[in-house]
């Protein structure tokens, strides 16, 4: 991302805006491997569908209260306001994210194994 | 309840006789003993099988979504609807399902609904063949035994912290006297589950869905629950498996199930009434009550004009959770 050096253990998926995420893109993440999950969006008041993030904000502030109630640890899913020009906070987060998350260990709550039962 | 049920009888009937409502859902009297059936009544005559007990535990709202085709040509339907049931049905208006005027709500204040699986559990062995209640009183009959139990002690978990248990909105109020509790209730049940450490939590969550059977018994009763394709259901993508063999599935099916009530359940219960494997839904569902109220000041079905909360925003959302600059 302008030739920024980040680190290769995150997989960036695109979306038009984050009011497109669905709750079961996280989840399903989380199931099928993930370690951890960011979602990140414009700011708020800079949506470039004007309202969109505003919405997602609701939505997540709601979706990440649910799961760290349930038990979920508490740096498996990361939201951030990020804007696409801002290439250097870009890094700064996902470096920090993943930081995080390996502090986390690998992932053994709603992991879908093979092996086992699951 | 002989008086209310007069009550309930009458107003039916004078409905039905000037045709303002195409039919009228309540309750009647069912074959097993602890549990009242939904009846639907068109013709006056027919009303005076109607009645009302507190073994009337579900939740009436829920046939709404099913009469789009007299709700689409305008007719109107006639609800006989206790606290939680008035809250449901001002879901639907809120989410256009119905019109205001379209729903002709006759509003009982609910003292309580009976825990009909905790009363089973104190006759048992026996099996309970007769089932009647006077007062505070039940009254329980079987194969050689009678037992006399104290109504209080027997009320779902749900309705001991009911918020709403006189109708909020109403065409019609039957009289009674009832008591709000403190909606305060259900936060300390919460906070008792916070306590717990993250992963003594989610070993409390696993085990209680572990026992999941993907009946789908808590979607058919939940009166929020009407999408035409279910996430289950959907095939394109297949989010889940259909089958009982992954335990994360499983947990999976529960979450999500429950997150797309956020905002929109009123905690009638009716879930854990219907679930066979007696999975306390309550203690996932009370969360997203608790936190709709304590981050947007958001109560579920109380004013028919409003939105529901997750189809609005505000500026000042908090943004509680989200990423901070180190």
């Amino acid at each position: 991302m302008s030739r920024f050096q980040y680190p290769p253990n995150i997989e960036i998926v695109r979306v038009p805006c984050v009011s497109r995420v669905n709750p079961l893109f996280i989840l399903r993440s989380l199931q099928h491997g993930a370690d951890g999950v960011l979602v990140a969006g414009c700011y708020p008041g800079e949506c470039n569908y004007s309202t969109g993030n505003l919405y997602a904000r609701r939505k997540l502030l709601m979706l990440k209260s649910y799961l760290e109630y349930l038990g979920l640890e508490k740096g498996r899913f990361q939201c951030a306001w990020l804007s696409s020009a801002e290439a250097e906070r870009f890094v700064k987060i996902a470096k920090a994210t993943i930081e995080s998350v390996r502090k986390l260990g690998p992932a053994k709550k709603l992991v879908r194994n093979k092996f086992n039962r699951d | 309840m002989e008086k209310i049920e007069e009550k309930i009888r009458e107003i039916a009937g004078k409905l039905l006789k000037d045709k303002k409502v195409k039919l009228i859902i309540g309750f009647e009297k069912g074959t097993l003993p602890l549990k009242a059936r939904p009846t639907f009544v068109r013709k006056p005559e027919e009303v005076e099988k109607l009645i009302w007990n507190p073994f009337c535990e579900n939740n009436l709202a829920v046939y709404i979504p099913f009469y789009r085709r007299y709700l689409d040509n305008g007719e109107s339907i006639g609800v006989i609807a206790k606290g939680c049931d008035v809250r449901s049905l001002v879901l639907h208006i809120q989410e256009n399902i119905a019109k205001r005027e379209q729903i002709f709500i006759i509003g009982i204040p609910c003292e309580g609904i009976l825990d009909r699986k905790r009363i089973e559990k104190e006759a048992f062995p026996g099996e309970i063949t007769e089932a009647s209640e006077k007062d505070d009183k039940i009254l329980v009959k079987g194969n050689g035994f009678e037992k006399t139990l104290k109504k209080k002690d027997f009320l779902c978990e749900d309705c001991i912290v009911c918020s709403h248990r006189k109708p909020v909105v109403y065409d019609e109020l039957v009289e009674g006297d009832v008591k709000e509790t403190e909606a305060a209730d259900r936060q300390n049940q919460i906070k008792e589950f916070e306590s717990k450490e993250p992963d003594e939590r989610w070993k409390i969550f696993t085990e209680e869905v572990s026992r999941c059977i993907r009946c789908y018994a808590c979607r058919n009763a939940c009166p929020a629950c009407y999408c035409k394709e279910c996430f289950v259901d959907c095939s394109k993508p297949q989010w889940l498996g259909t089958t009982v063999d992954s335990e994360t599935d499983l947990q999976l099916f529960q979450i999500i199930r429950t997150f797309h009530l956020a905002g929109r359940c009123v905690n009638c219960g009716s879930c854990n009434r219907a679930c066979p494997m007696d999975i306390n839904i309550s203690l996932l569902v009370n969360k997203l009550s608790v936190d709709a109220k304590r981050l947007f000041n958001y109560e579920t079905g109380i004013d028919v004009n409003e939105k529901p909360v997750l189809n609005k925003y505000s500026e000042d959302d908090s943004n509680e959770g989200f990423f901070e600059e180190h």
